[in-house]
C-alpha cells in the first residue's frame, strides 16, 4: 500500500457513508497505535484502540493548546506533529498529536498515543517518517468530517434552539405539535422537568454549551441559546422531590469546575421550579431567568433556585427608597459604628448568618475567639435593638442586609 | 434571530403626547385608558434641573412578568421577541397588571379584560411603524431589530425614572440624557422632587 | 366595508393648520391622520388631531337646538330649528322697529374656526343696518403693533428658514407643546451647527430641550433687550452699514442706550449681568441668527414695547432682510392674498370698509364685557360664534353677569361650553369634517380644502348655513332686511375666495387644492429690499407714532408690576400640549393625560404650604376663588403658579375668573383696540383639607 492510496481509501470510505470511527480506525491499523479523536473542548468523540493495548481513558483528553500554521498542514508537513504527555494516578501516556484547525479555527484533535506495550518496555518506539506522513494525509479527511459536522450541527442547532425557544414562550398551537417535533430529535419532553438559565462571558457561551455533561437522570440535557443566555431542560423523571437538589448539584458541581477551567467568566445559573408537563415549561424558564437576576442583585452565586427567592423577590418589587430607608433604620448604626471604631461588626453580622448562626462555625471562619465573636453580636444586638436569636428580629436584619446588596444600582 | 427593540431619545422628545393619544385611538380605546404613557421626569442634578419625558408601553421584555404569572396562559412571546396577549383566554383577573413594573398591561372597561401594547406587530409585518412610531413628530421614539448581543455603545439601558429592569431586561434602549446651560434657575430650597413618576 | 379617504384640514386656531387624512368606513370617521404631502408637518399632527374621531362623535356633543329657560339653569329645552330660527328672526325686527336701528344687535366672533366660510358669520352681520361689533384681538394685538411700528409691516420669514439659522433664540414661547412640527425644523438647523437658546420664565419642554436656557422674571423680556443692546453697541457687534442706511432714530435710541444700567437690568430681570453679556456677544457673533418672540411675552403691560425691544436686536446687527435671520413673530400678510372673506380675517378687517359705513358701526374692544352692560342704545341681541368669552376673557364673573342681563344671547358651537351656559338658543354647529371649507394657515402659508367627509350629525349645520337659514327666516317676515346671499353656494363661495390664490400657483381648478394643497408664494426671506413703509421709510427704533399711542417713542418699557402683598404668587396660564384654550379638554382622553388640570407650584411654595403632589388648595385673589389639584416641580421659579389656559377647575369653574380686567400697552395701532395682559395676575393658595 503506498501513500496516495492511504488518502484515497479514506475519502473513498467517506464517499460510501463512512465517517470518523472509520478514519480513526484506519489510521490507528496502518500506524499500528491507538487513535482517539476529540473536538476543540478535548471532549473525545472516537477511541480506536485496534491492539487492545491498556489504556485506561476517560470522557475528556486534554491537550495543550497550540495553533498551527495551515499551509504547512496543507502541505503534509510532519514537523507540526507535537508530542505531549498525559499524567494520571497510575500511569503515564505519552502520545503525538495535530491540532485540526482550519481557518483559524480549532476544530479537534487527532491524538495518537505511543504504543507502550506494558509487557514489553516502557520506552516507546518512536513514529517513523512514513507513519507521520500517514498521520497528516488522515488529519485532512479528518478536517473535512469534522468542518461538516460543525456546520451541520450549528444549523441543526439553531433550528432546534428556535423550536425550544417556541414552546418556552407559549408560542405553539398544541401539545401534539410539540411532541411531534421533539421526536424528531428522540428527545422525551414528557414527565417533570426543570429549567436552568446560565449566563457567562459571552464569547464563551458556545463553550458552555459544549461542556454540558451528556447525562442527568439518565438522559440526555436538552440545550438553546435563547437572549445571550444558555438554557437547559433536565428531566426529573422518578426523581422525588427531597432528591432533585442533590440530583442537580451533583450534576452541577462538576460542571462548574469545567468551565472555570475553560475561564467563562463569572458564572451565574438561576433554576426554576419543576414542572410536570410540557406547556407549564414556560414558567419554569421564566423562573429561573428571574432567579438568575434575583441571584446576582443578591449575591447568591453560582447557584440561585427560585424556590428559595420566594420573599426577596417581593422585597425587589417595592420602590427603592422605602427599602434604603428601612435598610439604614435596621443596619444604619452598626454601619456608623463601623466607620467611628473602624470596626467590622457588618462583616461579622454577614458571616454570622453565612454560618447558619452557629457560633463555633463562624469564629474558625473569622479566626477569632468565640467569646469574641459573643461579645461582637452582643454589641450588634445592643446596637440595632434586635434578638438575633429570635426568627422575627432575625429576619429584619437579614432582609436589611439583603437590601444593601441592592444599592448600588443606578 | 432579531428581536425587536424601542429605542427612545429623551433629548429629542417634546412631551407633545402625539404617541400616546395615536396610539390610544387607534386601539379604539375612548375613555382614557392608554396603553403608552408620556411621563415627565425631573430632579436636581449638580447646577442643573434634569427635566425630560419618557414615553413607555409595554417594552417586550425578554423576561415578561406578564407571561409568568398569567394563570390563563394568555401570554406569548414571539420569536421576534414581541409580547402578545390572547384577549381570549383572559379572563380579566389583573393579576399582570399588578406584576408588571412598567404598569403596561391595563384593564379595558369595555370588556373587563386586560388589553396591552402588541406593537402593532400586524403593521410592522407589513413594513409600517407602529401608531406610536409613526406619530412622533422629531423621532424621539424608533423601534429597530437587531440580534440580542448587538449592544449600540453609544445608548444605555435605562434612565433615572424608568422602573427597575433587572428582572425583566425590557427591550428598551435610551440615549443618555443631556441638558442645555442653565441661567438663572434657583435650586435653592429645601426638598429633591419628581414629579409624576 | 370600504374605506373611504378625504381630505381635510384643521381648523383650530393654531399656526400648523395641518392637513388631514379622513379615512370613512360606512358614513362614520374612522381614523384621522396627517396627510404626509403636507410640506410643513410632514403629515405628523399633534395629540389634538388624532383625537378628532372622539371629538365628533362625543356624547356630549349638542346636536339639536335648545333654548333655555333661564340662563345659567342648565334647564335646556330641545326646540326645532324653525322655532329657533324664528324666534331670533322676530328679535331682529322687534329690534329695528323699537330703536329704527340695529345698534343694540352685538356680534363676539373669533377664531375658534379657521375655516374661510366660517367668515360668512361676520359676512351676514355686516351685511344688515350698523350693528355693534366686538373688535381686536386678545391674542397677539401688542405684538403686531410692536413689529407694525419698527418696520412700518408686520412680516416674517417662512418657517423653513430656521434651517439657514445658526443660532434661534426663541423667546416666550413653547414650540414643543404649541408647535411641535416646527421643533423638526429646529432640530435640523441644530445638526448644521446651530445653538439653540430659549429665554422663558418657565423651564419649558421646548426650554428643556435647549442648548441654553435663560430663566427670566415674567415681563421683563424688554428690559433684558435693552441689556443685550447696550452690549451689542459697547462691544461694537452694530452693522453700520444697515444702521446709517435703513434705520431711524439710533441717535436717540444709543443715547438712550448709554443710560442704563446693566447691574439694574440684572436684578430688573433675574440673569446675572455676566450671563447678559455672554447672551449678547452670541447673538452678535453668530451670523445669521434669528428670533423667534412668542406670542407668551407680548401678553404682559408692556408686551408691545417688550417686542420692539427684542426686534431691535435683529436690526442693530444686520440680521434683518438675510437668510436665516429677521425675527419670526406674526404675519398677516397671507389673508392679502385671498378674496374678501378671508380679508375679514385680518386685524384691520373693518377698516377696509367704506369710511361712512364703518363709523356707523359701534365697536366695543374685545373682551370688555362690563362696557356692554352700560350702552345706549343697550345690548338686545348677542351672538357669540366660534368663541368662549366666559372661559376666555378676563374676569370671566363680569362676563357671565353681562350675558345673563343681555335679553337674548345666542351660541353657535358644538359643545355646552362655559359661555353656552348662559345663552338663551344654543344652535349645533358642525365640525368641519361635515361641510366643505378651506384654511390658510398664517404661519406656513399652505392652503388646504377641506372636503365633506360625512353628513353633519344630529341636525346641525356649519355656521354659513345658519346664517343663511337665518337670513330666509329674517326674509320671510321682512323681505328687505338682509341682503345676504341666501342663495349662496359654499362650492361657489370657496371659488370665489381660492381664485387669486389658485391664479397665482397657476392651478387650474379648487380640486387640485384637495390632493396637493398649495402655499401662498411670500417672499421666504422679508425686507430684503430693507424698504419699510414705516412714516420715515426706515426701520424705526425712535416711533412718533409710538408715541401717537402714548407711549415712549423708543422701544422702552414700562416699570414691571410690583407684586401686591397680600397675593404673593404671580399665576401664569400657559398652554397646554393637549388643549386648545378652552377646546378638547372635555374628551375623555385628553382629560385623562397626565397632570394637565393641575396647578404647577415649586417645591418651596410645597414646602411653606404644607402641600403635596395632588393635594386640593384653592387658588384666590380678589376677584374669586377656584379650587385644583397641586402638581410640584422644580421647573419654575418659586413665586410664580402656573396652570393651563382654558382649563376648568374641580367643579368646571375658569381660571380665568381671579384675572382682572388689565391692558396691554399696545394694540389699537392695528387692531382697533389694545390687547389683554394674562401674565400679570397674582393670587395666593389655601390648602383644603
Amino acid at each position: 500500500m503506498n501513500d496516495k492510496d492511504f488518502f484515497t481509501r479514506l475519502i473513498y470510505g467517506l464517499i460510501e457513508g463512512k465517517d470518523l470511527p472509520y478514519l480513526a480506525m484506519k489510521l490507528a491499523q496502518s500506524i499500528e497505535r491507538p487513535v482517539i479523536i476529540t473536538d476543540n473542548i478535548h471532549r473525545i468523540l472516537v477511541f480506536q484502540n485496534p491492539s487492545d493495548l491498556s489504556h485506561e481513558i476517560n470522557e475528556f483528553f486534554p491537550v495543550p493548546y497550540f495553533r498551527i500554521n495551515e499551509e504547512q498542514l496543507m502541505q503534509g508537513d510532519p514537523t507540526v506533529l507535537s508530542q505531549g504527555q498525559l499524567e494520571s494516578d497510575n500511569n503515564s501516556i505519552t502520545y503525538s498529536y495535530l491540532p485540526l484547525q482550519t481557518a483559524g479555527k480549532c476544530l479537534g484533535y487527532c491524538i495518537v498515543l505511543d504504543a507502550c506495550n506494558s509487557s514489553i518496555s516502557s520506552d516507546p518506539t518512536p513514529l517513523s517518517e512514513k507513519d507521520k506522513t500517514l498521520i497528516m494525509q488522515a488529519a485532512i479527511a479528518l478536517l473535512l468530517v469534522l468542518k461538516n459536522k460543525r456546520e451541520y450541527s450549528l444549523g441543526q442547532e439553531q433550528f432546534r434552539d428556535e423550536f425550544i425557544r417556541d414552546v418556552l414562550y407559549n408560542n405553539y398551537d398544541s401539545k401534539s405539535n410539540i411532541y411531534e417535533k421533539a421526536d424528531l430529535w428522540h428527545w422525551n419532553l414528557q414527565g417533570p422537568m426543570v429549567i436552568l438559565v446560565l449566563e457567562c462571558k459571552l464569547e464563551k457561551i458556545r463553550t458552555a454549551r459544549d461542556l454540558i455533561p451528556n447525562s442527568f437522570n439518565n438522559q440526555p440535557p436538552i440545550s438553546a441559546y435563547i437572549n445571550n443566555q444558555l438554557t437547559i431542560i433536565l428531566n426529573m423523571k422518578n426523581l422525588k422531590k427531597r432528591k432533585q437538589r442533590t440530583a442537580l448539584n451533583k450534576f452541577l458541581s462538576p460542571y462548574i469546575s469545567q468551565l472555570e477551567h475553560y475561564e467563562t467568566g463569572e458564572i451565574e445559573i438561576g433554576v426554576g421550579s419543576t414542572v410536570s408537563a410540557v406547556t407549564d415549561l414556560h414558567l419554569s424558564y421564566q423562573e429561573a431567568k428571574v432567579a438568575l437576576e434575583l441571584g446576582k442583585v443578591f449575591n447568591h452565586r453560582p447557584i440561585c433556585f427560585f424556590e428559595e427567592m420566594g420573599f426577596l423577590k417581593f422585597i425587589f418589587t417595592q420602590p427603592a427608597m422605602e427599602l434604603q430607608d428601612f435598610s439604614q433604620r435596621v443596619l444604619g448604626p452598626i454601619i456608623e459604628n463601623d466607620l467611628e471604631t473602624g470596626g467590622n461588626l457588618l462583616d461579622t453580622l454577614r458571616s454570622h448568618i453565612e454560618c447558619k448562626c452557629q457560633i463555633g462555625e463562624c469564629a474558625k471562619a473569622l479566626y477569632v475567639h468565640e467569646n469574641t465573636l459573643r461579645n461582637r453580636i452582643k454589641k450588634i444586638e445592643q446596637l440595632t435593638g434586635f434578638d438575633l436569636r429570635r426568627v422575627d428580629h432575625m429576619v429584619n436584619v437579614y432582609i436589611a442586609l439583603q437590601v444593601l446588596h441592592l444599592g448600588i444600582e443606578t | 434571530m432579531k428581536s425587536i427593540f424601542f429605542e427612545f431619545n429623551p433629548n429629542r422628545c417634546l412631551g407633545c403626547r402625539a404617541c400616546q393619544i395615536a396610539c390610544t385611538v387607534n386601539h379604539d380605546l375612548h375613555s382614557g385608558i392608554y396603553l403608552r404613557k408620556v411621563t415627565q421626569v425631573q430632579y436636581k442634578s449638580k447646577d442643573q434641573i434634569a427635566n425630560y419625558y419618557l414615553s413607555l408601553s409595554c417594552n417586550h421584555c425578554a423576561n415578561p412578568e406578564c407571561f409568568r404569572l398569567c394563570p390563563e396562559r394568555a401570554y406569548r412571546k414571539r420569536r421576534d421577541g414581541i409580547v402578545i396577549q390572547d384577549d381570549k383566554k383572559c379572563k380579566g383577573c389583573g393579576v399582570c397588571t399588578r406584576a408588571c413594573p412598567f404598569e403596561a398591561p391595563v384593564v379595558n372597561p369595555k370588556t373587563g379584560k386586560t388589553i396591552k401594547c402588541d406593537l402593532c406587530f400586524d403593521k410592522l409585518e407589513e413594513g409600517d411603524n407602529p401608531f406610536c412610531v409613526a406619530s412622533c413628530p422629531v423621532e424621539a421614539l424608533t423601534v429597530y431589530k437587531r440580534t440580542t448581543y448587538e449592544e449600540n455603545p453609544d445608548l444605555v439601558k435605562t434612565l433615572p425614572g424608568f422602573p427597575r429592569i433587572q428582572i425583566t431586561r425590557p427591550s428598551i434602549r435610551y440615549y443618555p440624557v443631556k441638558m442645555g446651560v442653565q441661567i438663572g434657575i434657583n435650586l435653592d430650597y429645601p426638598k429633591e422632587v419628581k414629579e409624576d413618576e | 366595508m370600504k374605506k373611504l379617504t378625504y381630505h381635510n384640514v384643521c381648523t383650530r386656531d393654531c399656526p400648523a393648520s395641518c392637513r388631514l387624512l379622513t379615512e370613512v368606513q360606512g358614513g362614520r370617521v374612522v381614523d384621522v391622520k396627517g396627510d404626509p404631502l403636507d410640506t410643513f408637518t410632514r403629515g405628523y399632527i399633534c395629540a389634538k388631531g388624532y383625537s378628532y374621531p372622539e371629538r365628533i362623535y362625543s356624547p356630549d356633543r349638542i346636536l339639536y337646538p335648545l333654548k333655555q329657560r333661564k340662563k345659567g339653569s342648565g334647564n335646556w329645552e330641545r326646540i326645532s330649528w324653525e322655532q329657533a330660527l324664528d324666534e331670533i328672526a322676530n328679535k331682529f325686527i322687534t329690534i329695528s322697529e323699537g330703536y329704527s336701528n340695529l345698534l343694540p344687535v352685538c356680534l363676539d366672533r373669533y377664531l375658534g374656526n379657521l375655516g374661510i366660510l366660517n367668515l360668512n358669520v361676520a359676512a351676514f352681520f355686516l351685511s344688515m343696518a350698523p350693528i355693534t361689533l366686538m373688535v381686536g384681538s386678545p391674542c397677539v394685538s401688542a405684538g403686531t403693533d410692536g413689529m407694525t411700528l419698527n418696520y412700518g409691516f408686520c412680516k416674517k420669514p417662512v418657517p423653513e428658514d430656521m434651517l439657514n439659522s445658526k443660532l434661534i433664540i426663541i423667546w416666550g414661547g413653547n414650540s414643543a407643546w404649541t408647535l411641535p412640527q416646527q421643533m423638526h425644523y429646529i432640530y435640523e438647523a441644530r445638526k448644521n451647527g446651530a445653538k439653540i437658546v430659549v429665554i422663558d420664565p418657565i423651564l419649558t419642554a421646548t426650554a428643556a430641550r435647549s442648548d441654553i436656557y435663560v430663566n427670566i422674571r415674567p415681563g421683563t423680556d424688554g428690559l433684558l433687550a435693552l441689556g443685550m443692546a447696550k452690549i451689542l453697541m459697547e462691544e461694537n457687534f452694530l452693522d453700520h452699514e444697515f444702521m446709517s442706511g435703513y434705520t431711524h432714530g439710533w441717535d436717540k435710541y444709543k443715547d438712550y442706550l448709554t443710560t442704563i444700567d446693566l447691574e439694574q437690568i440684572s436684578t430688573q430681570t433675574n440673569v446675572p449681568s455676566a450671563e447678559i453679556h455672554k447672551l449678547a456677544c452670541l447673538y452678535g457673533n453668530t451670523k445669521p441668527a434669528t428670533i423667534w418672540i412668542g406670542l407668551g411675552l407680548q401678553r404682559s403691560p408692556s408686551g408691545g414695547q417688550n417686542v420692539r425691544a427684542i426686534d431691535s436686536l435683529a436690526a442693530l446687527t444686520g440680521n434683518i432682510g438675510k437668510q436665516g435671520g429677521n425675527v419670526h413673530h406674526i404675519s398677516y400678510e397671507v389673508f392679502m392674498n385671498a378674496g374678501e372673506l378671508a380679508r375679514l380675517q385680518l386685524p384691520w378687517g373693518l377698516a377696509s370698509m367704506p369710511e361712512d359705513l364703518k363709523n356707523s358701526f359701534r365697536t366695543i374692544a374685545t373682551g370688555r364685557f362690563a362696557e356692554l352692560n352700560n350702552l345706549t342704545p343697550p345690548i338686545e341681541l348677542l351672538w357669540i360664534a366660534g368663541r368662549n368669552p366666559v372661559a376666555q376673557d378676563q374676569d370671566s364673573d363680569t362676563v357671565k353677569n353681562t350675558l345673563k342681563n343681555i335679553p337674548m344671547v345666542v351660541v353657535a358651537d358644538q359643545f355646552l361650553t362655559s359661555s353656552a351656559q348662559y345663552a338663551d338658543y344654543f344652535l349645533p354647529v358642525s365640525s368641519s369634517f361635515e361641510h366643505e371649507d378651506a384654511v390658510i394657515s398664517y404661519w406656513h402659508y399652505g392652503v388646504g380644502l377641506n372636503e365633506k367627509a360625512i353628513e353633519p350629525l344630529g341636525e346641525s349645520k356649519s355656521d354659513f348655513e345658519i346664517m343663511k337659514c337665518l337670513a330666509k327666516a329674517i326674509k320671510k317676515i321682512q323681505p328687505g332686511f338682509t341682503d345676504f346671499p341666501i342663495e349662496s353656494d359654499p362650492r361657489q363661495c370657496l371659488h370665489q375666495e381660492l381664485e387669486p390664490i389658485l391664479k397665482q400657483q397657476e392651478i387650474s381648478s379648487i380640486d387640485k387644492l384637495r390632493r396637493q394643497g398649495a402655499r401662498i408664494q411670500l417672499s421666504a426671506v422679508p425686507w430684503q429690499d430693507y424698504s419699510f413703509p414705516t412714516p420715515s421709510g426706515k426701520y424705526e427704533f425712535y416711533s412718533l407714532k409710538a408715541m401717537e399711542h402714548g407711549l415712549e417713542p423708543l422701544p422702552i418699557p414700562a416699570q414691571v408690576t410690583a407684586k401686591p402683598a397680600s397675593y404673593p404668587f404671580r399665576l401664569m396660564v400657559v398652554r397646554n400640549y393637549a388643549t386648545l384654550n378652552s377646546q378638547f379638554y372635555n374628551l375623555p382622553n385628553i382629560r385623562g393625560l397626565e397632570s394637565n388640570s393641575t396647578l404647577i407650584i415649586h417645591p418651596e411654595t410645597a414646602a411653606q404650604k404644607s402641600l403635596e403632589h395632588g393635594d386640593k388648595v384653592k387658588v384666590y385673589n380678589q376677584l374669586g376663588e377656584i379650587e385644583m389639584h397641586i402638581s410640584v416641580s422644580l421647573c419654575l421659579p418659586h413665586n410664580i403658579v402656573v396652570a393651563y389656559m382654558g382649563i376648568p377647575d374641580n367643579h368646571g369653574e375658569v381660571i380665568n375668573t381671579l384675572f382682572g380686567l388689565s391692558e396691554t400697552d399696545l394694540g389699537e395701532v392695528v387692531s382697533g383696540c389694545k390687547g389683554l395682559t394674562f401674565n400679570d395676575c397674582f393670587v395666593n393658595l389655601v390648602r383644603m383639607e
